[in-house]
């Protein structure tokens, strides 16, 4: 056979000869021809869309013209859909053709379909009678026909209506059959693992068929299985070796069939090997068994030199290093390593630099006899190579060799200047390289000092150097001075990019501590460089002098040489102390933890209504809703306390790109950063959850009521943040010892995103002493008003839109036993839900100790803590004190029965028999649904999108229930009651008690509409959804609430 | 697994083009595009296997989506598979493939076209699929037994042509699975 180099060309002479010898018409060769003409995409469109346009018309003659035309019509389809032209118009004919007889025409039709077709199409249910009819049929090469269908297009609506056959043919006297049956199970498994009642045991029977290739065809599903459910088929393990030793010794299989350039079925072992490394992995019992098999087949492949007794090869050392590691077999695998890694064939130099990166994990040692073969690799001019070879290089790194990596590393990076993507990909390993070694060898740093003095480096380089120098300063291979000019230098750059930017003025704050002759030059740099044109650079610039300007007394010795591992951190940071003091005399006004503003706020207007509101800075972005009551500070200090995410990244979060309909909905969401802005209803009791609220964080979270931070360990912690927070560079290191105290360090970083204003926020210093908790008499007088509060709300139910900081759901269940008492809230935010449970010791002079809390949470939700462990014990409850559980609710999947139950234990003073009390709160659906706003327009559009539909009648009776618990409240639309009862808004024009449509999302964005009409004696509600789960319990938890009024 | 086969010519044109994974026609059409210009850069004598991680369309955790692909005469060979799978063992499989499906016509079409191995493709890409099919199901390479299967359809079809000689295609079907029996 001849293969040339010269480019497909077409004479019509030729055409002809083709035409006679393969037997196609004329107009296929016209259309293949003309297709091969086209020179450009353009062109090629053209010819095709023609060709679309011509076949639309003649598939209406089809009929009755011969079977060899039709047959050619699939294939020119086939064509158009291969070059990006939907075929889907061909859908009838293909299943038209499925029905011929002709078993070459019946395939091209099956191929066309599973090609035109996507799993969800509706289309499939037409083909069912074909495929039944090619199932049930007594010609076997009719049923292979229909199951190689199967086995490629099924979705889970035809599953059911062609199962039963399927399961009868997987007893078919022919292999062929059978095979194909396992192939199709297969693929209904992958759909739905639960479509057939113990699929897995069929599937095992396979694996035991007498027939090797049925065998063989279950041992992709075992792979699947193994792959999603490591540990599901560990009984296995014997019969998977036990035929891996049958297939290397050539016994299983009739070799004739199955040997392949003499290697017996290689395939088999390649799965065999792969399920063996899933099924050993961490067991050294399974895997102490597969040993000697390994080293068997690592042999006998050895001995046959092509690419399939390669890729065994490498499957086997693979296998080793994944499995329980043997010595012996180590040693065979790098040796088998070796020799590939010195072949002159790229392909086994690259799966050697592949294997090696599993052994060398396993084995560090093994790396010495490869260094030259890695230092050649590096060199090769195939860059895959190159960066196999680079990925390598950092996974081996140890103190001895670290030196030579990070040089060859860098000498890469200079010589790979001109592949921007390459660098941006080296500069993370080599950074943390840099990072992980405790000293940076001066070869290195002179090396990278040589790329910053020399011109045209790669900007990504320069900012690698300059972090380097400057972060190892002062030492012997660069004067400071000289860095200082040099940086200098660099930042009048015309093209600097942030990154760069960022570095250079942390490099230049730090320097300026070791050379205080150069801060002048720095001061007046920086100065020069706070009028930059990026405002990101000004800013930075403008910080810098502002440290640079302040006389802090820092401590030098503390800066030195970052590199060198012995970085201490001074947590309490005294040498701020005096700093600190000035401040406040200047000033007046002492500093307030933000979680004690609220409580000094609250006690304020209580004394002294009239005196508010004291005159401050506004920190918010948007105004607040006109309704809300002036309780700024409490909603700030709510969400530190809680870690609730800040408002601009509740706004992103609103904003999630994955859904495609998000961007359909033009509609504004209703939740601002405020929570639900109610549109046109005043609420009657606005006055009674903001005093609700802001006694919460009074109330704070466990944790912080240790009194172990004293006020000014806070202050201080305040300003170093202040002052640190300015240099990413400095500051990275503090942070990562502050992990430990995690309390605190995660104030640290909400705190963090609202620097300035933790700042300037101080309160005047007469105000009276902070308490950690909230006293007896506080605690109970929020009690009354908690409790004030329920009946307010049974008596008008949760319909009521709530204008507060978030949409608060009523007091849903209290349970009592005279001591103890837990009350449940809900929380809603615009990305999730909070549940808060009030713990209160109702007893004036016992203690509640040992109390301890367990949780039991259906399945379809999840409770993440915000504050106390969910099981941990607890601590003691003194008389009188309230304390509230702040926890992070998410719904898993959709179900109207979700439920989470709380057991509290404690015991009276500490002595006694534990006692118990049980909290119920059931999860709606709706708790997980947010309103959003949109046009008429968009919800029709949206609405027919909607492919899940579900329908409510409620009776007349309901509604008038309804509106007379509802009296007190001011409105008398269904619809708005409706809508703020199950967190939807209405949509449209003014409200209507005759029908209306409401519009919501779920809290991962997925579309919720609903609408209704009235008919005589009902209320007639349709919802749609995308989701059938969520379709479904939705309504569910409508009617529960719509019987419960 | 393997998640799509595609046999695209030096000039870019597809000729089979096979996804295990469902994709629009655009994102086949893209992924196309993308996966030619990586190929088409890389000399001979490189490696024949890609790591592309930064395919837009396939979207994958990174180092689970590599190509691996081989140059015969005016075509590109192309799997691209995720990371369970055997680079060279698919290499050797394609080397097979091409084996098969070319030796077919040559007898026939060498006096007509130099190249004769794009012309099979072009001329018969549905029963390149079948092949396909037998060798590679859902993704999975099957690759046993593939004679018997092409034994019985040859048998058909001599059946038929005896029934009704004008109905069936010529010799050259039998021609072209008869290959495969052997």
């Amino acid at each position: 056979m001849k293969f040339t180099t010269e480019h497909f060309t077409w004479h019509p002479a030729n055409a002809m000869v083709v035409r006679e010898a393969i037997g196609v018409s004329r107009s296929f060769v016209d259309f293949i021809s003309k297709i091969g003409d086209a020179r450009s995409k353009q062109e090629e469109d053209q010819v095709v869309s023609q060709e679309v346009e011509n076949m639309r018309t003649e598939m209406n003659h089809l009929e009755g013209q011969s079977a060899v035309n039709q047959k050619e019509f699939l294939v020119k389809l086939i064509y158009c859909e291969m070059l990006g032209h939907s075929a889907s118009f061909g859908c009838i004919h293909a299943i038209k053709m499925t029905q011929q007889p002709d078993l070459l025409t019946k395939r091209t039709g099956y191929l066309l379909f599973s090609m035109i077709t996507r799993d969800d199409d509706e289309m499939l249910l037409l083909i069912v009678s074909s495929v039944l009819r090619d199932l049930k049929s007594r010609d076997y090469i009719s049923n292979w026909c229909g199951l190689t269908f199967l086995s490629q297009t099924v979705n889970r609506d035809i599953i059911p209506a062609v199962i039963k056959d399927v399961l009868a043919l997987s007893k078919h006297e022919r292999s062929i059959i059978r095979k194909k049956v396992v192939s199709v199970l297969h693929k209904f498994w992958r759909c739905d693992p639960k479509c057939v009642e113990d699929i897995e045991s069929i599937f095992r029977l396979s694996l035991c068929d007498k027939d090797p290739s049925v065998m063989a065809a279950s041992l992709p599903v075992f792979l699947d299985i193994l792959q999603r459910d490591p540990k599901s088929q560990k009984e296995l393990a014997p019969t998977f070796v036990s035929i891996l030793k049958q297939v290397g010794a050539d016994r299983a299989l009739p070799p004739v069939t199955f040997n392949h350039h003499n290697v017996p079925s290689p395939w088999v072992q390649l799965y065999l090997l792969n399920i063996l490394s899933i099924v050993g992995r961490d067991d050294p019992n399974t895997s102490s068994h597969m040993y000697r098999v390994i080293s068997e087949i690592i042999h006998s492949a050895s001995q046959i030199k092509n690419n399939v007794a390669y890729a065994i090869i490498f499957e086997c050392v693979r296998t080793i290093c994944i499995i329980h590691p043997n010595d012996g077999l180590l040693d065979v695998a790098a040796k088998a390593v070796y020799g590939f890694l010195s072949s002159k064939s790229r392909n086994l130099v690259y799966m050697g630099l592949s294997s090696l990166h599993s052994i060398i994990s396993l084995r560090p040692e093994a790396v010495n006899e490869y260094q030259d073969v890695i230092v050649r690799c590096l060199e090769d001019s195939d860059p895959i190579i190159k960066h196999r070879t680079v990925d390598l290089l950092c996974s081996m790194v140890n103190p001895v060799n670290l030196q030579f990596i990070l040089d060859t590393l860098i000498q890469h990076m200079k010589e790979m200047s001109l592949d921007g993507s390459m660098i941006a990909e080296l500069m993370p390993k080599v950074s943390h390289l840099i990072v992980k070694a405790s000293m940076v060898p001066a070869q290195v740093i002179q090396m990278l000092w040589d790329a910053i003095e020399e011109e045209g480096t790669h900007p990504d380089i320069i900012t690698l150097s300059i972090w380097v120098n400057s972060e190892s300063q002062p030492n012997e291979v660069v004067r400071t001075m000289d860095l200082i000019d040099r940086i200098c230098q660099l930042s009048h750059r015309e093209t600097m990019d942030e990154s760069m930017g960022r570095q250079i003025v942390n490099a230049l704050i730090k320097l300026s501590l070791h050379c205080e002759e150069s801060r002048e030059k720095i001061l007046q740099r920086m100065h020069e460089m706070s009028a930059s044109r990026s405002h990101v650079m000004s800013q930075m610039a403008t910080e810098a002098v502002w440290v640079l300007n302040t006389d802090v007394v820092v401590d030098r010795q503390r800066f030195t040489n970052n590199f060198d591992g012995k970085f201490e951190m001074d947590v309490h940071m005294k040498f701020l102390e005096h700093f600190v003091e000035k401040c406040a005399t200047e000033t007046g006004l002492s500093y307030v933890p933000p979680e004690r503003r609220a409580a000094l706020r609250t006690s304020q207007e209580m004394s002294n209504p009239s005196a508010m509101p004291i005159k401050r800075l506004r920190f918010e972005e948007y105004d607040t809703p006109k309704t809300m009551s002036p309780s700024i500070v409490g909603r700030h200090s709510l969400h530190r306390s809680q870690s609730i995410p800040n408002e601009e990244n509740q706004n992103d979060a609103m904003i999630k790109p994955e859904r495609a309909e998000e961007n359909l909905i033009q509609g504004k969401s209703v939740w601002g950063p405020d929570g639900y802005t109610p549109q046109s209803e005043e609420s009657p009791k606005s006055d009674v959850l903001p005093a609700l609220l802001s006694g919460i964080p009074n109330l704070s979270s466990p944790a912080k009521t240790k009194p172990s931070t004293s006020f000014d360990e806070k202050k201080k912690n305040d300003t170093k943040h202040a002052l640190f927070g300015i240099s990413s560079q400095i500051h990275r290191y503090p942070e990562t010892k502050k992990e430990v105290h995690s309390n605190r360090s995660r104030e640290k970083k909400e705190e963090k995103k609202d620097n300035d204003a933790n700042l300037l926020d101080l309160e005047p210093t007469d105000n009276r002493p902070m308490e950690p908790t909230l006293s007896p008499t506080d605690a109970h007088s929020h009690w009354t008003k908690l409790m004030d509060d329920k009946k307010r709300f049974e008596s008008i139910g949760d319909l009521v839109v709530v204008p507060s900081i978030e949409r608060v759901s009523g007091l849903l269940g209290t349970s009592t036993d005279l001591t103890l008492t837990v009350a449940t809230t809900k929380m809603y935010q615009n990305d999730g839900v909070i549940l808060v449970l009030f713990v209160l010791n109702l007893s004036d002079k016992d203690i509640l100790s040992d109390v301890q809390l367990s949780w039991d949470v259906s399945n379809h939700l999840k409770l993440q803590t915000e504050s106390a462990e969910p099981t941990a014990q607890w601590r003691e409850l003194p008389p009188n004190r309230c304390v509230p559980i702040f926890h992070r609710l998410s719904m898993e999947k959709f179900s109207s029965h979700a439920n989470i139950r709380l057991n509290i234990s404690y015991r009276l003073n500490g002595t006694g028999q534990p006692r118990n009390l049980t909290s119920n709160t059931p999860a709606f659906t709706h708790d997980f649904i947010r309103p959003i706003k949109m046009t008429q327009e968009t919800f029709e559009g949206l609405w027919n999108q909607l492919n899940i539909e579900k329908k409510l009648s409620v009776p007349d009776s309901y509604q008038k229930m309804e509106d007379i618990a509802c009296e007190n409240v001011k409105t008398s639309s269904i619809r708005l009651k409706l809508s703020a009862l199950l967190h939807l808004s209405s949509v449209g024009g003014a409200p209507t008690v005759e029908n209306g449509s409401m519009a919501g999302k779920t809290l991962d964005a997925s579309l919720c509409l609903c609408r209704f009409v009235r008919e005589e004696r009902s209320l007639e509600m349709t919802l749609r959804t995308r989701d059938a789960a969520l379709g479904q319990s939705f309504i569910n938890d409508m009617m529960r609430l719509i019987q419960k009024k | 697994m393997i998640k799509a086969i595609m046999i695209i010519n030096t000039s870019g044109k597809p000729r089979l083009v096979k996804f295990y994974e469902r994709k629009t026609e655009q994102q086949q059409q893209a992924l196309l595009k993308e996966v030619y210009n990586l190929i088409s850069k890389r000399a001979d004598v490189m490696c024949n296997f890609l790591e592309a991680d930064k395919l837009e369309n396939w979207g994958g955790k990174a180092g689970d989506t590599k190509i691996i692909y081989r140059h015969y005469a005016t075509l590109y060979f192309i799997f691209v598979a995720d990371g369970s799978e055997s680079e060279l063992g698919i290499l050797d499989l394609k080397q097979r493939l091409r084996q098969r499906q070319i030796q077919t016509f040559v007898e026939t079409l060498d006096k007509c076209f130099r190249n004769v191995c794009e012309l099979d493709l072009v001329f018969h890409v549905d029963k390149v699929h079948f092949v396909l099919d037998e060798i590679i199901c859902g993704g999975m390479v099957l690759e046993t037994r593939i004679s018997e299967i092409f034994d019985v359809v040859t048998q058909q079809k001599k059946l038929e042509a005896q029934e009704n000689p004008v109905a069936t295609a010529k010799g050259d079907i039998k021609n072209f699975f008869g290959e495969f029996g052997r």
